[in-house]
């Protein structure tokens, strides 16, 4: 199975520009749009003995809703690629590895040794492009931390008045780099740039962006 | 999906016996029996043992998992935290995301290769059991009964269809032995479900590696 790399760049834009985020988006055909509500649940495994702790992120959609309950996506991320040429590259690049399942996933990775770091609830619109085989999906969702990690109703907003623009592309070993080229491209088009500045992002997806 | 009963051919005497011989004279039982305009359908089930790297599991827990890939539920991975009697149903790309943790190492894998049989309402198959090492583990047989799909119901018709087939198999006095499982023990309800075959083919497995390896207390952990 060839492995997936996942190229992603981020950014924060403040609340009164989304909805002229949204329209230009909308604006550029190629993109359909989809609202997004995903409970998303970030695990770590306890380290031993030679054996390194883990990290793994569950997400559960609420929107789109999926055909069956419990239904959970698990991802696990690689490190982010580091090295000679990497500067070169506009967004960050990993390796992914993901798979869905049902049923109680967050007791099964509590019983393997998994306890839960954080939780959020993402909000908001997905754009998705699909332009010479290559998908192109734009986030737009601001983020909620819970309270409670499996009450949605203790949703508060992480950083209010803030929310976060993620643009990611899924390539191969081969395709990467023109991944990467394809989002800095993205990334420049001064309709999107003058809203919100895509980059690298410094942080771990899902923590708190800064406050502009 | 009807319920399932799996049962582990047993015969008094073992001696001498050449498994490939029972194997062959069950499944042709079957074929006189079966409707099939095909003959010799395979299937296939795999199932897999994975224990915790660390001695303890993770705190005493999560020790031994579980891992059934169901012949008839391709794209499907039904995962067990045996102590903790926990599940989780999913596709095939979780044993590479299970992988990546590193937390588990392999510790046993369990084969049933067969040939599987319609009669009607029920679907019958038969199989040799092997371990990784391509060790014999015995003869199984999986009969299904389509129209019932709640365990209490289907056992007596189940029970009923294996006496007629060991009828059919006269010279041979072996017994269809059920495998054990209580399936409200693991948080199961009445109906059906590939869960409910996760179970029986985990209690399965423990009751192989008992029978082989009947010196090694420890080793079935069961």
């Amino acid at each position: 199975m060839d492995a997936v790399i996942e190229c992603s760049v981020h950014g924060v834009i403040t609340e009164q520009n989304v909805e002229q985020l949204h329209t230009r988006l909308r604006g550029w055909r190629e993109f359909e749009e989809v609202p997004t509500t995903v409970h998303e649940i970030c695990m770590r495994s306890f380290p031993f003995e030679g054996v390194p702790s883990s990290e793994i992120r569950l997400l559960q959609y609420l929107e789109p809703k999926p055909e069956s309950e419990s239904e959970w996506i698990v991802q696990q991320h690689g490190a982010p690629q580091r090295g000679p040429g990497t500067e070169k590259l506009r967004a960050m690049v990993r390796g992914i590895t993901e798979s869905s399942c049902k049923g109680d996933a967050v007791a099964f990775f509590s019983a393997m040794g998994f306890s839960i770091q954080f939780s959020c609830l993402k909000k908001g619109l997905v754009f998705t492009c699909v332009e010479g085989g290559m998908p192109l999906t734009v986030k737009v969702v601001q983020i909620n931390k819970l309270e409670d990690d499996t009450n949605l109703a203790t949703a508060v907003p992480l950083s209010p008045g803030n929310w976060v623009v993620e643009a990611i592309a899924r390539a191969t070993t081969e395709t990467y780099a023109a991944a990467c080229a394809r989002l800095g491209a993205f990334a420049d088009r001064p309709a999107l740039a003058s809203l919100v500045t895509l980059t690298k992002p410094h942080l771990p997806p899902g923590r708190p962006p800064p406050v502009v | 999906m009807g319920a399932k009963r799996i049962y582990f051919y047993q015969l008094a005497n073992t001696k001498g016996v050449q498994w490939s011989l029972v194997l062959n004279s069950i499944a042709k039982a079957l074929e006189t029996m079966s409707v099939d305009q095909q003959k010799g359908i395979k299937w296939c089930s795999k199932a897999a043992i994975l224990r915790h790297k660390h001695a303890d599991g993770f705190k005493g827990h999560g020790k031994d998992m579980f891992i059934f890939h169901p012949s008839d539920e391709p794209h499907k991975r039904y995962f067990l935290l045996r102590h903790e009697q926990v599940f989780l149903e999913a596709n095939p790309s979780m044993v590479a995301v299970l992988e990546k943790s590193e937390l588990y190492k392999h510790k046993l894998s369990f084969t049933v290769d067969g040939t599987v049989h319609s009669l009607g309402d029920f679907t019958a198959r038969v199989a040799q059991a092997t371990l990784l090492n391509g060790k014999f583990a015995g003869i199984i047989l999986e009969v299904e009964y389509s129209p019932v799909d709640h365990v209490d119901e289907a056992d007596p018709l189940l029970a009923g269809f294996c006496e007629t087939l060991h009828a059919a198999l006269a010279p041979l006095d072996g017994i269809f032995k059920p495998v054990k499982y209580t399936y409200k023990q693991f948080g199961l309800g009445p109906v059906y479900s590939g869960q409910h075959s996760t179970m029986q083919y985990l209690n399965l497995v423990a009751a192989v590696l008992t029978l082989l390896l009947p010196n090694k207390g420890q080793g079935s952990g069961a």
